[in-house]
């Protein structure tokens, strides 16, 4: 049994356990355990040396019970058929927590982005809109970037699936460059996101952002951009750690010169800033004494083996995946407040919903209309799922209670259409 | 009768009295290839027309010993003589008959420029002399090929370069007359005979083969279009034994039998007073009027040795090249010349070319260093001179990161602004184009693109007289020609896009990211690359290397040389089931091709511990490396260590010389993907070169990669052998390690396999072999 498919078992274990708690009937877990639509495609592509390469495509339409499903495209060599089921069954999740009328989806093709030139990228974006028009649009299913694709492989594919329709349809694909439809406050998107759940959990313990400590986990697009983000909200940020080292500086760094140290030198090695203190382990960052944790970097970073040293109270998931299971029952057991990946990164995809919103209107906000909205969004977000955690008396941790408010409102939709 | 040929013949005749005999024999001829009428009618009725007139010379004629033709005596020769006047007359119009005198006095002078030419000790502007003479006879039909090839051959030999694989080539491309203007851009005293040495050579030569219409080939026309060569001087190898001679410096053409000790202690004395050093006064006014003549241009001087750009040996960066912004009152552009001459003069001292010389057994041959200067290629922007973009062409490409990528399709290293930073070990990323699929690179994210791309902008700053090195932002601003948009991209919102239409700088709109791809898209730069190192590879019989630069919309080549590669094609098989724990790595990436054997020694610096190392003892360990080179000189040793080796720049690598790690048998280099280290490798830098010239290995490991498997564990239990090897320097024991493989493992060795084919290396620890 390969590792990929361990992938889609643990995804689908996530959800038993939800369905577990929530008491659903056994129609209702065995309908969510599956895709309901899986399309693979053969992709016939001609390459600039005249020969064709084939590709495999792949699109998983998870479910669409709150609505058109959503989720990225991955380019990537080791892509197949299992890897996209569980990413898409956890963009279904993803956008049931934050209660946007979209069901869960995801996308690949095996190829790798090194070997193509634009011109075969272009070639291969084309390709793969055309072969699977008929099963994605704006009211079907709806692509966005991810591994290995661009806001112009976005383009391309955008301006592919019109010359198929012969008419203007930009809402069927999101991530596209401001200039055709794209939305304002993208790239801030998933930080900011994530500062609106963390101001929310600070209030549930009755306090505010304003002079809290911070830790940083990661200085990439992400970490980057929360670093900013939470200073300006009057954080400090104490902490930051990429693979060249952990830092740490007593009064707070000056994110933005590190943003843009970061954009031309590719890591913060070499930064420098009086006061701060460099640690050569990047790990170190974990256990820093600080009031919020955010692992922005990859998975699986805190294990059985660090999660005990965390000192933090908060933790705001803002990487994919970032705590192992087993950790997540020490940091429970210890009391940390988890806020998981899939609520605390989830303003990612929102903006990309709110794309599509703007497209569809062909009527595009102020970048503050688009942060008020997603204020709004997160909010009622991180309330419901804490409602959740305290209706089972904090007796489930924060991930369990996210994955039931989101379970729970694709089952109930699945139960109004009538379909289980 | 035509009267007016015939007065015209007459005359001709009567002004060339020495070459008359000759004429006439050449008008008979051709009468006769014309058609017009026979030698054997000329002569019949030549003979008959004698033997009507009164006899002269009876005894003559009945002569035993003459031939079965009938010997002429003057009458008859004068016969012959009226009847070719007067069917030339008839038949020829007065210009035809001056293409035929004009034929007879080429190859007369021809004739004579060849016994010229072989004179021994023949002074230089002689021959120039005789050479411009030549070239302006007036215009007429060629000389035979084999004449003109023997003069050809004597005229590179005494010019150029007396090598006999660059004359092979050079005398069926470079014609009598192409050596007329070079010959008018030679510098050097009346009397003295010097060449102008390899690297002029190679230039020439190239710039020949693509524009000489030779033979089938064709694209001749393609090349005269697109290939410029800048224009440029050149000081004869004599004048540096003038120099010599003229500043008391005769004794130190000794210096290379010195030991490397002296040699390194001494150099920075020799390089000082050569610099300080002055030239003998009619030397010294040609380079005044090199100067008037230029201007105030900004010029590159660079050494064009006899031994460099040869066909075995490089030389590669070994002899410095210099710039002068060249402003200024005309004093203190000859002084700056001068004393940049004297610098490069110089560098034939350094410790590194005579160990380079050493090791290729050249030390012996009298070495006289010829000078090349050159307008320097660029456009002025601002202050700041530079061309918008210049690199480095290899036939040959090692670098590729995925087997769509063909060896034998090449590679360019590209780079904005002065080339430079194409052709040094510089910490900044030039844009390598594998000449397969242009396009293609091995970053595929825009982010990466953006940090691995070029930071900096080698540029030549007029108003302070320096070359210098500026970031990107600093000089963009300056620039204001739409080609620009040839060279930038913007990088936004997570993404790069190429611009549409003329690029201007402005910050607000995102960050500029040197990529060329709009340069590339056009496919016009890559074609000319392809084209070119094709078919200088053909006519070199050899891959060959390139340095170029483009300004004011022309494309210059400014060097060509043949490449020196391992050109290792057999195929090579990577050994099965060597036990896990006797496997040092196996990587799948820019895996070139080759087997090392039997393996006694490994140095080892890990890169983390190479970075714990304070600063300035990063200087001093690449020192105690240089000491591992020497005293292991004899044995089987391979070099590993963090980033590249060979740069200046320590947080990139070791900072060695070339002569620290000469004796080493391989050099790996740890590149961290996105530690400290960068990914970067040496393919392609002058460094590389030395490597691939002495034969040493190459390969980059990347520990970071999945497909990498790289395991200093096995050397776990090894004694680290530095403490007794130079127990002077056991304190740096930490950071290198230096095993002894038998010693350790039994009696067996190590062993690297590299099969670039499939991509694969191992390096692996296995009995003697």
């Amino acid at each position: 049994m390969s590792k990929k498919q361990n992938i889609f078992e643990m995804a689908q274990r996530q959800l038993d356990e939800a369905c577990e708690l929530l008491g659903l009937d056994q129609s209702t877990r065995e309908f969510l355990r599956w895709p309901q639509k899986e399309i693979v495609v053969t992709l016939p592509v001609r390459m600039d040396d005249g020969t064709i390469k084939v590709f495999k495509g792949y699109r998983v339409q998870y479910n669409r019970a709150l609505g058109p499903t959503k989720g990225g495209l991955r380019w990537h060599p080791d892509e197949t058929i299992d890897t996209v089921r569980a990413l898409a069954a956890w963009m279904t999740w993803k956008t049931a927590v934050v209660d946007i009328p979209l069901g869960g989806g995801k996308g690949g093709v095996t190829c790798n982005p090194q070997e193509l030139s634009e011109t075969e990228k272009e070639r291969l974006a084309r390709a793969y809109i055309g072969a699977i028009a008929k099963d994605i649009g704006p009211t079907v299913d709806v692509p966005a970037p991810d591994v290995s694709t661009t806001p112009q492989i976005m383009s391309w594919m955008m301006d592919e699936y019109e010359k198929i329709k012969g008419e203007s349809a930009p809402g069927v694909i999101t991530g596209k460059p401001l200039d055709i439809g794209g939305s304002k406050g993208r790239a801030s998107a998933t930080a900011r996101g994530g500062l609106f759940i963390a101001r929310e959990a600070a209030k549930t313990q009755g306090m505010s952002l304003a002079g809290k400590t911070v830790a940083l986990q990661g200085f990439g697009n992400v970490g980057g951009w929360a670093g900013i983000l939470f200073k300006e909200a009057g954080c400090k940020i104490v902490g930051i750690s990429d693979i060249s080292g952990a830092y740490y500086k007593v009064d707070g760094f000056d994110t933005h010169a590190m943003f843009d140290y970061v954009g031309k030198h590719g890591s913060l090695k070499g930064y420098t800033e009086a006061g701060m203190k460099s640690f050569d382990n990047p790990m170190d960052i974990f256990e820093m004494d600080v009031d919020i944790l955010i692992p922005a970097a990859l998975e699986s970073q805190i294990t059985e083996e660090n999660a005990s040293n965390i000192k933090a109270p908060m933790i705001v998931e803002l990487a994919n995946g970032p705590t192992t299971p087993e950790a997540d029952a020490i940091l429970f057991k210890n009391g940390k407040l988890v806020i998981p990946d899939f609520l605390a990164n989830s303003g990612g995809v929102t903006v990309s919903y709110f794309e599509q919103v703007q497209n569809s209107y062909n009527f595009y906000w102020e970048e503050n209309e688009v942060n008020e909205r997603l204020d709004q969004k997160m909010t009622s977000a991180f309330k419901a799922v804490y409602d959740m955690y305290c209706k089972y008396e904090k007796k489930v941790d924060m991930r369990k209670a996210a994955y039931m408010v989101a379970v729970a409102r694709v089952a109930r939709a699945a139960k109004l259409r009538g379909w289980i | 009768m035509q009267q007016e040929t015939y007065e015209h013949l007459k005359s001709v005749l009567k002004k060339n009295p020495a070459l008359a005999e000759k004429i006439i024999q050449n008008l008979l001829i051709q009468l006769h290839n014309q058609k017009i009428v026979s030698i054997d009618k000329i002569y019949k009725q030549s003979r008959e027309m004698a033997q009507s007139s009164p006899r002269v010379n009876e005894k003559k004629r009945y002569n035993p010993n003459a031939g079965i033709v009938p010997q002429w005596d003057k009458k008859e020769k004068e016969f012959i003589r009226q009847m070719v006047i007067k069917y030339a007359s008839e038949h020829f119009t007065p210009e035809e008959i001056d293409r035929v005198v004009n034929y007879i006095s080429k190859t007369e002078k021809a004739f004579a420029l060849e016994n010229i030419a072989n004179l021994p000790g023949v002074s230089f502007w002689l021959l120039a002399e005789k050479v411009h003479e030549f070239c302006n006879l007036p215009e007429a039909e060629p000389i035979p090929l084999s004449m003109a090839t023997g003069i050809r051959v004597a005229l590179l030999k005494n010019f150029i370069s007396d090598n006999l694989q660059f004359i092979r080539i050079a005398r069926k491309y470079i014609r009598i007359t192409d050596l007329d203007p070079i010959i008018k851009h030679t510098l050097g005293s009346e009397t003295g005979s010097g060449k102008i040495g390899g690297k002029a050579a190679g230039l020439i030569l190239a710039y020949k083969i693509l524009t000489t219409e030779y033979t089938d080939e064709t694209d001749y026309e393609y090349f005269r279009e697109h290939v410029h060569v800048p224009e440029s001087y050149y000081l004869r190898t004599d004048v540096f034994e003038d120099f010599l001679a003229y500043n008391g410096f005769v004794e130190y053409q000794n210096q290379k039998y010195k030991s490397m000790e002296e040699i390194q202690d001494e150099y920075p004395l020799i390089r000082e007073l050569f610099k300080n050093a002055d030239f003998p006064p009619v030397i010294k006014r040609q380079l005044r009027n090199l100067l008037e003549k230029v201007g105030e241009v900004p010029l590159i001087v660079r050494s064009s040795s006899l031994l460099e750009d040869n066909f075995e040996t490089s030389f590669s960066g070994k002899y410095d090249s210099i710039f002068l912004a060249n402003q200024g009152s005309l004093n203190k552009r000859l002084s700056s010349l001068i004393a940049a001459i004297g610098e490069v003069y110089s560098s034939g001292f350094s410790p590194d070319t005579l160990e380079y010389r050493k090791e290729h057994d050249l030390l012996d041959y009298f070495e006289s260093i010829a000078i090349l200067i050159q307008k320097v290629v660029g456009e002025q922007f601002g202050d700041y001179f530079f061309p918008l973009w210049a690199g480095v062409a290899f036939g040959r490409n090692e670098y590729r990161w995925t087997k769509q990528i063909k060896y034998e399709d090449g590679l360019v290293r590209l780079v904005f602004g002065m080339g430079t930073r194409a052709v040094d070990r510089v910490s900044d990323y030039p844009r390598m184009i594998g000449l397969t699929k242009p396009m293609l690179r091995p970053e595929s994210t825009p982010k990466e693109i953006k940090v691995y791309s070029q930071k900096n902008v080698d540029v030549i700053d007029l108003k302070s007289n320096t070359f210098v090195t500026l970031r990107l932002d600093e000089i963009l601003d300056k620039i204001k020609t739409p080609e620009l948009s040839k060279v930038i991209s913007i990088y936004k919102d997570d993404d790069i896009f190429d611009p549409i239409g003329t690029y201007i700088y402005n910050p607000q709109e995102g960050t500029p990211v040197i990529t060329f791809n709009n340069l590339l898209k056009e496919q016009k730069f890559p074609e000319l690359m392809s084209r070119m190192l094709k078919k200088l590879e053909k006519a070199y019989n050899s891959p060959v290397d390139l340095e170029f630069a483009y300004a004011n919309k022309k494309f210059y080549l400014l060097q060509c040389r043949p490449l020196v590669s391992h050109f290792r094609e057999e195929k090579i098989k990577i050994p099965e089931n060597i036990p896990q724990g006797k496997i040092f790595f196996h990587t799948e990436r820019d895996v070139p091709s080759g087997v090392l054997k039997n393996i006694e020694y490994i140095i080892y610096c890990d890169p983390l511990d190479y970075n714990e190392i304070p600063h300035n003892d990063k200087f001093l360990l690449a020192r105690v490396i240089g000491k591992l080179n020497r005293l292991l000189e004899a044995k089987r040793f391979i070099l590993l260590g963090p980033g590249r080796w060979g740069s200046s720049h320590i947080e990139l690598g070791i900072p060695t010389h070339y002569s620290d790690i000469n004796k080493t048998k391989m050099i790996i280099e740890i590149a961290r993907e996105s530690g400290g280290y960068t990914p970067e490798v040496s393919y392609g830098t002058h460094f590389f070169q030395d490597l691939v010239e002495a034969n040493i290995f190459y390969l980059p490991i990347y520990p970071d990669l999945p497909t990498t498997t790289f395991n200093p564990d096995v050397f776990k239990s090894c004694e680290n052998m530095l403490g007794s090897l130079l127990p002077t320097y056991k304190h740096f024991e930490k950071a290198l390690k230096v095993y002894q493989i038998p010693r350790c493992f039994q009696g067996q060795y190590f062993h690297v396999y590299m099969d670039r084919d499939n991509q694969k290396s191992l390096g692996f620890i296995s009995p003697l072999e």
